[in-house]
């Protein structure tokens, strides 16, 4: 067993290694990402799972290079096909020569051909992600445009081609965003991320907006969609039903810390942190006798002055009283880690 | 196998606490010379028992919002009766709704950041409807107070009466927003998706507490909410709208253990189901609500049931009873179709 967490398979296409990205406040700094280590391979769907402010999406905003300050990436790397993308330096657009990279790396990327080329984005709102006030067409064809030097026509069969791809009838390229339902908006922004054919596309809570029926039917498409183009997927949401259906492994993320990862139905059937407990007894089911399910006592720390030792000690219910050191992440089964001090590991290990 | 009176849900308990009969809202829209009308709500007839919950889902513009501001009378029915404890409220009260029913029924917002005032403490907050109401008076104004957070579970409640909104947690905020409702002793409370805006791990308590409120206060609520696992979680039954009707309705196990309309099936396998794959079970019924903008004749989900008849684009179908307290509005029950 090894002491990486991200060590999941030896050519990863993301792997991320003790991430830590801090919000400079007026008050202090807000550690919104603490030591995060996770991979994402060819092909798989990660999901990445916590309450609001947990820092899911701010860990997205950094594999972009999206993010704006007071929010300042002060540790670890970000390996994209084996290089480190927080080495990409904005103004010159272009890669200085970063001095911990593992091996050689792939391919030759600046930022410009990383962004949206390699590693797309799928945000929240589609309202708020698409232009008012350009058509559909339009948004498409910049996107295409940006990156590939084809003239207008091609550009706009392409997105006639995307716009049948996501299921949209081609008809509705000329409509503007609000003429659009809230189903097909989102349909159009997964057509842009799928635009240049990315290695990459991370969702960050690409449904939560829509009905449950829309939400079905667009995870569905977006499922055969990666058979096809064979792309891999970061997915965050803080829905755990959704996620352990939809996703390959999950992490678990609380107050910024990864607390657990395993693999989806591991996650179900064998949770081990007492947080990862809790989230799951906070969904009801639609099958089966009434449960009576009680959530998590209390509410998620403020981040300005996080709890000493483990994040989640104030409502944990294995907590004992004693520990003072943060837990360490470490792999329990081969492919599940956890950090908790409290709970006897040995059960688990047991259990096999 | 048809009620003779559609009038709904079969009620042994005698006259139910409150009761909505045929409410129908028209919104108007468009220009003087195109006068167009939004059919929000169609026929919808409920009942709530005293200490009983009634959910209400649906997918959103499905009119479950529509309904609970229809029976609280923030706005007013274009036709249709409400009745509290048997008497016709829009006959007696038809300009506005007296002091008395907005005591007896209250409300609860989705969310708990805009619906208590920045600008007054939590106290502030809480005194109002005791004052307004008469509920309390002098000295017995803090205790009260005090006694309603206390109720919604906040620990220690004399700390938060000088705290302003900003200084909780939404999950505080909402259990403050349900003291509120509390403070004037309610007997119906609307919960509008009381849980959606709140943090995951959080939701459970704010549900247990309105459960505990309906066991020990014997309030009957009317929670609405587009997630149908907590809808069966609290609900004692369950009303199933789309696009402005009510198409289904039953005891809530019953109801999504066997699901008549179409609609209802194909929003019980769009949930989640982390025990199955995703592609286990593909959406049958593609497509969204429609426009419900001066809509067609028939039944609302006609252009996207899987089961669609020639009768369903025509006529609107009435109450099929499958059992007691369990009832389907689609042609697909109805006896001579």
């Amino acid at each position: 067993m090894t002491n990486d967490p991200s060590s999941h398979s030896k050519q990863p296409l993301l792997d991320v290694r003790n991430l830590r990205v801090e919000y400079l406040t007026e008050n202090g700094s807000v550690t919104a990402v603490n030591g995060v280590s996770f991979s994402v391979t060819k092909g798989e769907i990660f999901g990445l799972a916590g309450e609001s402010g947990c820092g899911k999406s701010t860990i997205a905003h950094s594999i972009l290079r999206v993010l704006r300050p007071p929010a300042v990436i002060t540790g670890g790397n970000i390996f994209y096909k084996g290089i480190d993308v927080l080495d990409f330096d904005e103004k010159n657009q272009s890669r200085r020569k970063g001095e911990n990279q593992p091996g050689n790396s792939m391919v030759d990327l600046d930022i410009e051909s990383f962004r949206w080329a390699q590693v797309s984005m799928v945000f929240q709102s589609a309202m708020n992600s698409l232009n008012p006030v350009t058509r559909a067409v339009d948004q498409i064809t910049d996107v295409i445009r940006k990156h590939q030097k084809i003239d207008k026509k091609l550009a706009r069969e392409r997105a006639e081609e995307l716009m049948e791809i996501v299921n949209i009838d081609k008809k509705r390229l000329n409509a503007y965003p609000h003429e659009l339902s809230g189903g097909m908006r989102q349909r159009m922004v997964i057509a842009m991320a799928l635009a240049l054919k990315p290695d990459l596309m991370i969702m960050d809570e690409p449904t939560t907006a829509l009905d449950v029926v829309v939400q079905k039917d667009i995870l569905q498409q977006i499922e055969k969609l990666k058979q096809q183009f064979g792309f891999s997927i970061l997915f965050i949401t803080h829905d755990l039903s959704l996620m352990v259906e939809f996703s390959d492994r999950i992490g678990i993320m609380y107050a910024g810390e990864l607390v657990e990862m395993a693999p989806a139905k591991e996650i179900l059937t064998r949770p081990f942190h007492p947080y990862t407990m809790g989230l799951l007894a906070s969904f009801p089911s639609i099958k089966g006798p009434k449960k009576k399910l009680t959530g998590i006592p209390g509410s998620p720390p403020d981040l300005l002055n996080p709890p000493k030792g483990c994040r989640f000690h104030e409502r944990c219910p294995f907590y004992q009283g004693k520990e003072e050191e943060a837990p360490a992440f470490r792999e329990i089964v081969p492919g599940h880690w956890v950090a908790c001090n409290c709970r006897d590991l040995s059960r688990m290990v047991g259990a096999q | 196998m048809i009620q003779p009176n559609p009038l709904l849900p079969f009620d042994p308990s005698g006259v139910p606490m409150l009761e909505a009969r045929h409410l129908f809202k028209r919104f108007p829209v468009g220009t003087a010379l195109q006068r167009h009308n939004v059919h929000a709500i169609n026929d919808v007839s409920l009942i709530i028992r005293r200490g009983e919950v009634v959910s209400l889902v649906g997918e959103s513009g499905s009119g479950k919002s529509t309904t609970a501001r229809l029976i609280i009378r923030l706005i007013e029915p274009t036709s249709g009766e409400i009745f509290l404890d048997g008497v016709d409220m829009l006959k007696s009260e038809p300009h506005k709704a007296s002091l008395e029913y907005r005591r007896r029924v209250q409300m609860i917002f989705q969310d708990p950041f805009s619906s208590l005032s920045p600008n007054h403490s939590i106290g502030y907050q809480l005194e109002r409807p005791l004052i307004v109401h008469k509920r309390a008076r002098g000295k017995e104004i803090r205790e009260r107070v005090l006694d309603l957070l206390a109720t919604v579970g906040i620990n220690p409640p004399a700390q938060m009466i000088d705290k302003y909104p900003f200084e909780l947690s939404g999950g505080q905020r909402q259990r403050v927003s349900i003291a509120r409702a509390l403070a004037v002793e309610p007997e119906i409370i609307l919960a509008d998706e009381p849980i959606s805006m709140l943090d995951v791990s959080i939701r459970m308590g704010v549900l247990n507490l309105l459960e505990g409120l309906k066991e020990e206060r014997s309030i009957g609520f009317l929670y609405i909410t587009h997630d149908l696992a907590s809808a069966r979680y609290l609900g004692d039954r369950t009303m199933v709208m789309y696009a402005g009707h009510v198409v289904e309705s039953g005891e809530s196990i019953d109801l999504m253990e066997n699901p008549y309309h179409p609609y209802t099936q194909l929003l019980l396998a769009a949930v989640p189901n982390p025990e199955s794959d995703l592609t286990t079970r593909e959406v049958q019924a593609r497509g969204e609500v429609p426009s419900l903008i001066d809509p067609p004749p028939g039944c609302p989900f006609a252009p996207r049931c899987p089961q669609v008849k020639d009768i369903c684009r025509q006529v609107m179908p009435g109450v099929s009873t499958i059992k007691p307290d369990h009832w389907v509005k689609c042609h697909l029950f109805t006896p001579d179709a």
